[in-house]
């Protein structure tokens, strides 16, 4: 059990460049880039095996070290808050936390200015940590998808939600007034793994760092 | 009539033992205890509710919003105790105060957390430890993570390591940089959390490119057996982080001596509970478990906090983790079937039989329902118990034949 790694990948948006940067650091990775439905593949000779998953239960996965290794968002792992260790930010998968508002409503004011209101977001920690520390109350509305709908039909008066390019957001004629932070892919270990496996995981990491490195550097 | 079994609910992080689960329980806690015994340890029990202001005097922000605190009816704020060193350490200073140094005390106890009842956190945890208080030589640490190692492996865990860090080298690294004690906190918060990606950005948002910010990183680095410990001599930047390294290899050279070694490893990023410990700090894993089984390491201040200066180490294992790491490779056990089932209508007979079997050892039931011998006999048989004896009170002239020894 020692001698094999476990690595959750997420499915989704971040699943290519989280496979590339993977191959890249010299990890076998045959058969992930295939179309298929398989959840689990086992590479005995390479002593590797993945997990491909939904992206907000890796933290949960490599929590538990069902996974030693994980790719996730940021995103994710501040809205969980699972112990975990982050080791490499990967710098793809960029989006951006932000208060977003009906065009009409957000016109010249100021975030201070709405207080007592409703938020709807698929992010009810990080919503709520973000209105507690400006000292603002608000009435937090946990969605599951299609945060921007919530303003349209009058559930909500503003969203906490990720934005990456800004076009949802313009389609469905909302601004951001706020950003709260930024967040990009990051590669996590356990504790607990990183620690038993340090000889496999420890030049993965550096190689993967290096690779992030050089590609800043080249772009 | 039965009741509605969804009626009769226990509080999220609590559990029961049944019969097999409790036994494995018991077994290992007499292993330890006698084991701790044999170190000369000696067992203390402290009460189960303490008043909140002599419990938290040390723990620090770590434990705090974690705790299950109530009232008493004179309005004092009680709490149940979240964990056993500070309990012992105010044993120590109101009790034993005049005993001679050094002191050598063990416990098994319940110690109550308010976590999320998820990945290895329970509310309520069965904690086994040792504390030897009144030495803060390296042979004291050695002495206790020898004792751990010593009481993992009886426990028949197959595959575990204990890894050690020292909480000085860290704490000699961070006086080198030119940060204010906030900026120092988040740094301590961010090394806390393994967000080395957030530590990092700080460290460069800070301009420390500087050599001892990069020491910093790299300290998680810093693992394995004798090797990395002379590798890690580039972290000796001043009189704090050379002392530490030193009392790394103190303990080391120790550990090599009681013959452990293979079970340990250096890791400088094992940093624990930075309120708490002052020198060597330590947890155990074991393959297959995404969280640690042990913890300790040396506090050399806390007993000063309650009046009594003095130096101490100690550690606690999770008695439920290694269980749980246990189960893995083992068949979950039922309940234990009696050796022998005597029934029958002849008391004073039966009564004499089982006191005489009991005192061989044997596990014996007596039949108290009055079973006649057919329906004991039947009994018997469900149960699986392997001997079953019927004592008429006159006894038929065939029934020699179902009287059985055991």
């Amino acid at each position: 059990m020692r001698n094999l790694l476990t690595i959750a990948l997420p499915k989704g948006k971040l699943y290519g460049d989280a496979v590339d940067i993977l191959a890249e650091a010299g990890l076998c990775v045959d058969g992930l880039k295939e179309d298929s439905r398989k959840m689990v593949f086992t590479n005995e000779k390479a002593g590797l095996k993945y997990i491909i998953c939904r992206p907000t239960d890796i933290p949960t996965f490599v929590e538990y070290g069902a996974a030693d290794l994980g790719i996730v968002g940021k995103d994710t792992i501040v809205e969980q808050d699972k112990d975990l260790m982050e080791l490499v930010d990967l710098r793809f998968g960029y989006c951006r936390f932000v208060v977003a508002l009906p065009e009409v409503t957000a016109h010249g004011r100021d975030i201070s200015q709405f207080n007592h209101r409703r938020v709807a977001t698929k992010f009810p920690n990080v919503a709520e940590n973000y209105f507690r520390q400006r000292g603002m109350q608000v009435e937090v509305i946990k969605l599951h998808g299609n945060i921007e709908l919530a303003p349209a039909v009058g559930l909500a008066d503003m969203i906490v939600d990720i934005v990456s390019t800004g076009r949802t957001l313009r389609e469905n004629q909302l601004v951001a007034i706020e950003d709260i932070f930024s967040a990009t892919a990051r590669m996590v270990a356990n504790r607990v793994s990183y620690r038993l496996k340090h000889s496999r995981i420890q030049p993965l990491i550096e190689e993967v760092r290096r690779n992030v490195k050089d590609k800043e550097v080249r772009s | 009539m039965a009741k509605d079994r969804s009626l009769l609910p226990i509080p999220a992080g609590m559990r029961d033992f049944l019969p097999g689960e409790a036994q494995l329980r018991r077994v290992l806690e007499n292993k330890w205890a006698q084991l701790y015994t044999s170190w000369s340890y000696e067992e203390v029990m402290t009460p189960t509710v303490e008043y909140l202001d002599v419990l938290t005097i040390d723990t620090g922000e770590e434990m705090a919003g974690r705790l299950f605190q109530f009232f008493d009816r004179k309005g004092h704020i009680m709490v149940l105790r979240p964990e056993m060193t500070t309990p012992i350490a105010r044993l120590m200073a109101s009790r034993l105060y005049k005993d001679t140094l050094p002191q050598r005390l063990f416990y098994g106890a319940n110690v109550f957390r308010y976590d999320e009842p998820q990945a290895g956190r329970q509310r309520e945890i069965f904690q086994s430890g040792v504390e030897l208080i009144g030495a803060s030589s390296p042979l004291a640490d050695a002495e206790v993570i020898a004792l751990a190692v010593e009481a993992l492996r009886q426990s028949g865990l197959e595959e575990f390591q204990i890894s050690i860090g020292q909480i000085e080298v860290f704490n000699g690294i961070m006086d080198e940089l030119p940060l204010s004690p906030e900026d120092k906190s988040k740094i301590r918060d961010l090394v806390a959390k393994k967000d080395f990606v957030s530590l990092e950005e700080f460290l460069q948002n800070h301009h420390l490119n500087l050599e001892q910010a990069e020491l910093l990183l790299r300290l998680p680095t810093f693992h394995g057996g004798k090797e990395a410990l002379e590798e890690a001599s580039i972290l000796a930047v001043n009189e704090k982080a050379r002392q530490g390294l030193e009392n790394l290899h103190q303990v080391y050279s120790a550990l090599c001596l009681y013959g452990v070694e293979e079970y340990v490893a250096f890791d400088l990023g094992v940093l624990r509970g930075f309120d708490y410990y002052t020198g060597i700090v330590f947890e155990g894993y074991t393959v297959g478990l995404g969280f640690p089984i042990c913890g300790g390491g040396r506090y050399d201040r806390l007993l000063s906090q309650v009046g009594y200066d003095c130096p101490a180490t100690g550690f606690a294992i999770g008695l439920d983790r290694v269980l749980l790491a246990l189960s893995r490779n083992q068949q979950p056990k039922t309940h234990t079937k009696p050796d022998v089932l005597l029934g029958g209508d002849d008391l004073v007979e039966i009564f004499a039989k089982a006191a005489r079997l009991r005192a061989r050892g044997f596990r014996v039931e007596v039949d108290v329902l009055g079973r006649q011998e057919e329906a004991l006999k039947a009994y018997g048989r469900e149960r699986g118990i392997a001997d079953i004896i019927y004592f008429a009170l006159s006894p038929r002239e065939d029934a020699d034949d179902v009287k059985k020894e055991a």
